[in-house]
């Protein structure tokens, strides 16, 4: 139950994520009509600049989950599976904390901003809260992604990102 | 000293969490962290956030995405087989034939993706089964696609420069004009090496199969490269041309590369969503890693890391030359062990100052850095391209890489040449008006 509650949750923000990198295209390409039928489009850097920060925070856990979050694999492939394990678990524990602690601080900051009543710079100024929200959820959900391998680890299993499979054409 | 000795436990504690397998954008935060927690009077966490925020949605790293998009949209056309019959014909005469379409087809590929292993695994799906069917010479096959796919990241657009002038807020557009011609000149000298090498071993290069075809004929074959061209002048023409911003350009692009994948047949919603999922897969990755970073270059500017190397530099009186052959041995020696968006990163973190109070122009540096940044790619143990090609190839990597020890060199020599002739970099910037 939890356990299918969470994947649909990687897969809703993965799939939000995916959604605001069209929405940079779609921003960006109303700029480039609008310039050459000299209108005005208000805004559409900013708001394609919003976009990428939503996809940018709200991909981290579906990305953690597919295994193409970049680390030094060179070591930890010549380890034997136990060491190699204690080593990943390591990692883990580093990377909650860091996370749990990110998130916090995202989320509070948020809190702030919507207390304050910030607004944005901009033609079309709209409440900063919106557009931070995101990256408060895909902190967050990185947390739990993160938390959920944890547990799996505590439990015995491998991480799942293991099984992941590198296709090397999305690497840079 | 005290804070010397404190920076130094940063920069030990940095690559035992690199070495150790922490995901290198949690490394870089933790560092950052830690670094704000020792230095900075403010709440470290509320630091993070702030910057992460800040940077997150900057307008010149949309550019990102796009020009990734764009290239994940062409590695699921046919666009890799018509390069490869578009250009094949032009090699017949040059010693070492279709061994070249590896060089041209990758330079070409390059000026419309901004990725080097995608350049590589774009051109390798089509060129290595070609090259391996006709009998050429397997090492070579494999050490001048990967030695050539590194062109990706130097030819733009390219994401290696997107992120430079992201992080050093040098501009992408003069960093896309100062990558043309030193592409070009690496483009002349690998292809100069298979010509000497095939005139050298003339067995390895197997008898052509193929009837002399006629100058007409080979321009007839050519018209499949007319869609690729037509999208290069739309996209880099709009870029240099003072037409549209990076990212402009780049959604044009995007839109360009879906036309064509509709002419092509081959754009279907399952491959319309499988390259939109990778190119956002590949942007948050590196988003994640840029986001750490910008908290880390701001934490290590309180830590005055920065500050004290550059002045511990300048006190040792090294020339100009001098500290950029110093940095250019030791990004390449990084660059064995960790990938090229996290050799820039750590640079633009602790080595930028440094570079700007030496007086080296931040412009030529960019150009100077992603060529170096390159030869990483293709030394072992981590060298992507290396990576990539094992995974068309399935051969042993150490194979591959010695395939491309003589591309290294060369990467070597035209490190060289931009040292002792920067202008080969910053002529052209200077000469257009942007």
């Amino acid at each position: 139950m939890i356990r299918s509650l969470l994947d649909k949750l990687y897969v809703l923000s993965g799939g939000l994520a995916a959604l605001a990198v069209l929405l940079i295209a779609a921003f960006t390409f109303a700029q480039i009509v609008g310039r050459l039928m000299n209108i005005l489009v208000p805004s559409a850097g900013d708001f394609a600049g919003y976009s990428l920060s939503a996809s940018s925070f709200l991909g981290l856990a579906y990305v953690l989950k597919k295994g193409e979050h970049i680390r030094v694999q060179l070591f930890l492939d010549r380890l034997g599976p136990k060491t190699r394990r204690r080593f990943e678990f390591v990692s883990l524990l580093i990377a909650n904390l860091f996370t749990g602690y990110f998130a916090f601080y995202t989320c509070k900051l948020l809190y702030q901003t919507y207390i304050f009543g910030e607004y944005t710079l901009g033609l079309v100024p709209i409440h900063k809260w919106i557009p931070m929200s995101f990256m408060a959820f895909g902190t967050v959900v990185l947390f739990i992604a993160f938390l959920d391998e944890f547990v799996a680890m505590l439990r015995g299993r491998d991480p799942s990102y293991y099984g992941a499979k590198r296709d090397g054409v999305s690497q840079a | 000293m005290e804070l010397l000795s404190s920076s130094f436990l940063l920069i030990v504690l940095l690559f035992a969490l690199l070495a150790g397998g922490l995901w290198i954008a949690v490394t870089l935060g933790v560092i950052g962290f830690v670094a704000l927690l020792l230095n900075s009077p403010a709440d470290p966490g509320a630091v993070m956030a702030t910057i992460s925020w800040g940077q997150s949605s900057s307008w010149p790293l949309t550019a990102l995405p796009m020009f990734i998009w764009m290239g994940e949209i062409l590695f699921r056309t046919r666009v890799s087989e018509d390069m490869f019959r578009g250009l094949a014909p032009w090699t017949n005469n040059i010693p070492g034939r279709l061994m070249h379409v590896n060089v041209f087809a990758s330079a070409v590929f390059a000026a419309v993706s901004g990725s080097s292993t995608a350049t590589a695994a774009t051109i390798g799906k089509i060129s290595l089964p070609e090259l391996l069917k006709r009998g050429y010479d397997e090492r070579m096959a494999y050490g001048s696609l990967a030695g050539a796919g590194t062109l990706g990241i130097l030819i733009p657009p390219s994401v290696a420069l997107i992120i430079y002038g992201f992080l050093t807020d040098v501009s992408i557009t003069k960093l896309f004009v100062a990558g043309v011609v030193p592409g070009l000149i690496l483009t002349v000298l690998f292809s100069c090496y298979i010509a000497i090498w095939a005139l050298v071993y003339p067995s390895k290069t197997p008898v052509s199969d193929e009837a002399a075809i006629s100058f007409g004929r080979r321009l007839y074959n050519s018209r499949r490269l007319i869609p690729v061209v037509l999208l290069i002048l739309g996209v880099m023409g709009s870029i240099y041309g003072g037409l549209a911003a990076p990212t402009e350009a780049a959604v044009l692009g995007v839109v360009g590369a879906l036309i064509l994948s509709a002419v092509y047949r081959s754009l279907t919603l399952k491959n319309f969503l499988e390259s939109l999922y990778g190119a956002m897969t590949t942007s948050v990755m590196l988003a994640f890693i840029l986001s750490a970073s910008s908290v880390l270059t701001v934490a290590m500017g309180y830590t005055g890391l920065p500050r004290d190397l550059a002045t511990w530099i300048g006190n040792l009186g090294l020339s100009q030359t001098e500290l950029i052959i110093v940095l250019g041995v030791l990004f390449v020696i990084l660059g064995m062990f960790i990938d090229g968006i996290s050799i820039l990163v750590l640079t633009a973190a602790i080595i930028i100052p440094m570079v700007q109070q030496a007086g080296i122009d931040l412009l030529w540096f960019g150009v100077y850095l992603v060529i170096v940044v390159e030869i990483g790619l293709i030394t072992p143990p981590v060298g992507f391209n290396l990576f990539v090609i094992q995974g068309i190839s399935n051969k042993d990597i150490v194979f591959i890489a010695r395939g491309a020890v003589p591309f290294f060199f060369l990467m070597i020599v035209a490190v060289a040449l931009l040292i002792v002739f920067p202008e080969i970099a910053t002529y052209l910037p200077s000469r257009v008006r942007l």
